[in-house]
């Protein structure tokens, strides 16, 4: 499954990417090369317009003064050479040369007239005997019928045409070569975030371990989002394991104990030999043990599917006002035995969405949590109201309150207080009420009640976020 | 009366067997679905107790199968699973009633006798007695030994539970989820508060004290 292995180069991402970055490359670099090069070319054939220019010259100078015009005007000239020095020649109509132009320049031209070929108002080309040099001429006859013909060589422009062709021709190859390698280089860059992706990714595949993370950069692009994303979803994913792992951890630790007593119950009554009443006891022990192990059981998966989001809720509409009647009818006998005063005080129009069994059992938790550890002759008031975009409960008591430092860790699971120690309790109820009030996406509060006594509240979304 | 068990753990068969025998029920065992589904077809059980991971044939398939061929024994449905949703399923599936491992013995005879109750259409009476403790359903009137004794409308339902089943054990859970309707432990003991303040109004007074406490399974009221 490696990516190296040739025949599976061609489909990876980098090859594509060196293709069509070195192709788009060359492909510039060609068209611009053409374009240059003609535009080269037309700058070149111009030359064409000055040696029409000098034979109208010339043409007007023979036919005022004759030959010696001709000749004198290019007298003039020093130092000529083919480069700089135009062709002019005066021939009669049987091609005999009347005048010829510093003639050393020309005489290794062939000048013999081409056969069956009108020279006047039409280019022609002379070749040149030793160097191929070609002479672009154009012809006028002048009216005593004598030939006037112009010309420039053109041996510096096919060289600069050639030499131009020539450097262009030896500079595809490493242009081709820049290109690859730019792209090779540009893929290799552009998919090193993703490299570092799949490396991380493989990692974890071979090895199990999540807590390796992606590298990011400081560009804040497209694919550094998919690495912070990525980093994210290792994040969450690692909360979630270590969630279950901790839940498996507390369940194992928890059952233990009750477990052991039950063991220990089991054991005794054997080996004391008790009489039928002493079996009876412990055998009603184990029974309430094993009833105790259950409970807890049970509070803890719901507590762990709660918290790792794996908990189904069943949404429906609620009355808020009618739910908390139905949990403080659940506890009106209790508290009456403590002679505690239950109080509430809800609107009658307050709906929210919600699961409604598990939201019974986040409010009697929280009235069982406050009727536990409120003293004989306390008070407990609990209030709903809206704020906002969400519905709050809050259940407030007078009893021995948290200590402030005790707070974070009151929804801990299995947490229990030095003061709620000597209560039955299994330390589960408030883990509970906050993991099922996340999972509605609402948040707990606990607060000392400023009269003595705590506050807890309960915020949960009306509407919650589907 | 004749139940059929369909269980392929030996040992919770054998203790729902004898419990169910000792109440003086007939009872047929089967160790897989299939043997379960050729008891079923071939008598008229009164009620199926039926394990829901059975090898061979599952339960739920035992019952589709059962109630395709038109055989309406009621089923009562054990099962380990304990969510919502696995509930829902027995029951579509076409059972009657749904238990979770562990359960206890005395609840699950309950629900047997609910389920039969249910099948016969009994008559529903209007009063009950046991010993010198009388209710009248309809007045919602409650007499001990001719005096009568006011009760608040849970202590009152709690009363009519125990006394419907009089002389057999109901579990804290089944009082629970007769008199408030909840099917979730809280975590304190609502229950037993209940129980004694009944037993404050209806016992305290009387040197026979009919409202039993069976440590670690539940209450009952007997005479005896």
């Amino acid at each position: 499954m490696r990516l190296k292995l040739p025949e599976d180069f061609q489909n990876t991402l980098a090859f594509r990417l060196t293709f069509w970055y070195s192709a788009i490359f060359i492909l510039s670099f060609l068209m611009l090369s053409v374009l240059s090069y003609l535009f080269v070319f037309s700058a070149i054939r111009d030359k064409r317009a000055e040696i029409s220019a000098e034979l109208t010259k010339y043409a007007a100078l023979a036919e005022s003064g004759g030959i010696e015009a001709v000749k004198a005007a290019n007298a003039k000239q020093a130092n000529p050479s083919r480069r700089n020095s135009f062709f002019v020649r005066v021939v009669d109509t049987a091609n005999a040369t009347l005048f010829l132009s510093n003639p050393r320049l020309w005489e290794h031209f062939d000048l013999r007239r081409p056969q069956d070929q009108l020279l006047e108002g039409q280019w022609h080309y002379y070749t040149s005997r030793r160097d191929g040099d070609l002479l672009e001429v154009m012809s006028a006859r002048l009216h005593d019928n004598k030939l006037l013909q112009v010309g420039k060589s053109i041996q510096d422009r096919g060289d600069v045409l050639e030499h131009f062709r020539d450097t262009l021709l030896a500079t595809i190859i490493p242009m081709a070569l820049v290109g690859f390698a730019g792209g090779a280089w540009l893929a290799h860059r552009a998919l090193r975030p993703i490299r570092n992706l799949s490396g991380v990714a493989r990692s974890i595949v071979d090895t199990g371990r999540f807590d390796t993370r992606v590298p990011g950069n400081k560009t804040g692009d497209e694919l550094n989002e998919l690495a912070l994303l990525f980093n994210q979803m290792l994040e969450k994913i690692e909360v979630l394991i270590r969630g279950m792992k901790d839940a498996l951890d507390n369940v194992a630790h928890d059952l233990r104990t009750p477990v052991t007593r039950l063991r220990g119950t089991a054991e005794e009554a054997l080996r004391l030999g008790a009489d039928r009443e002493g079996y009876r006891e412990a055998l009603a022990d184990c029974l309430e043990e094993s009833e105790r192990i259950m409970t807890m059981l049970n509070t803890l998966m719901d507590v762990s599917e709660a918290e790792t989001g794996t908990m189904k809720l069943s949404l429906e509409n609620i009355d808020l006002a009618a739910l908390i009647n139905e949990v403080v009818a659940l506890y009106e006998y209790v508290a009456e035995e403590k002679s505690i005063k239950l109080s509430t005080n809800a609107p009658p129009d307050l709906y929210l969405r919600a699961d409604r069994a598990r939201l019974r059992q986040v409010l009697a938790n929280l009235v069982d949590n406050a009727v536990k550890y409120t003293p004989i002759g306390g008070r407990i008031d609990i209030e709903a109201y809206t704020q906002g975009q969400q519905a709050v409960v809050r259940v407030k008591d007078n009893g021995i309150g948290i200590p402030i430092d005790e707070i974070p860790r009151i929804w801990d699971r299995l947490y229990r207080g030095d003061k709620s120690r000597s209560q039955r309790g299994l330390g589960l109820g408030l883990s509970l009420v906050k993991a099922v009030v996340q999972a509605h996406h609402g948040q707990v509060e606990a607060a000392p009640n400023p009269n003595g006594g705590s506050l807890f509240s309960v915020y949960l979304p009306l509407l919650p976020a589907a | 009366m004749r139940i059929l068990v369909v269980e392929d753990d030996k040992k919770i068969a054998s203790f729902v067997a004898r419990g169910l025998k000792e109440a003086g029920f007939a009872v047929d065992q089967a160790e897989n679905g299939e043997d379960g589904l050729l008891l079923a077809l071939a008598h008229p059980y009164d009620t199926a107790v039926l394990d829901l991971m059975l090898p061979k044939l599952d339960g739920l398939s035992l019952i589709e199968e059962l109630r395709k061929k038109k055989v309406l024994t009621p089923v009562l449905i054990l099962s380990a699973r304990r969510s919502v949703d696995d509930r829902v399923k027995g029951l579509q599936a076409g059972g009657d009633d749904y238990l979770t491992k562990p359960f206890s013995f005395v609840e699950l005879l309950a629900r047997v006798q609910a389920l039969i109750r249910r099948a016969s259409r009994e008559t529903e009476p209007t009063r009950l007695v046991t010993g010198d403790l009388a209710i009248d359903l309809l007045a919602r009137e409650v007499t001990r030994a001719g005096s009568r004794i006011d009760l608040q409308p849970r202590e009152f339902a709690l009363l009519e539970y125990l006394m419907r089943n009089a002389g057999r054990v109901v579990s804290k859970t089944m009082i629970l989820e007769h008199v408030w309707g909840y099917d979730f432990d809280p975590l304190t003991n609502v229950v037993d508060v209940l129980v004694s303040r009944l037993r404050n109004k209806v016992d305290r007074q009387f040197e026979k004290k009919l409202i039993q406490t069976h440590r670690g399974v539940g209450y009952a009221l007997k005479t005896s």
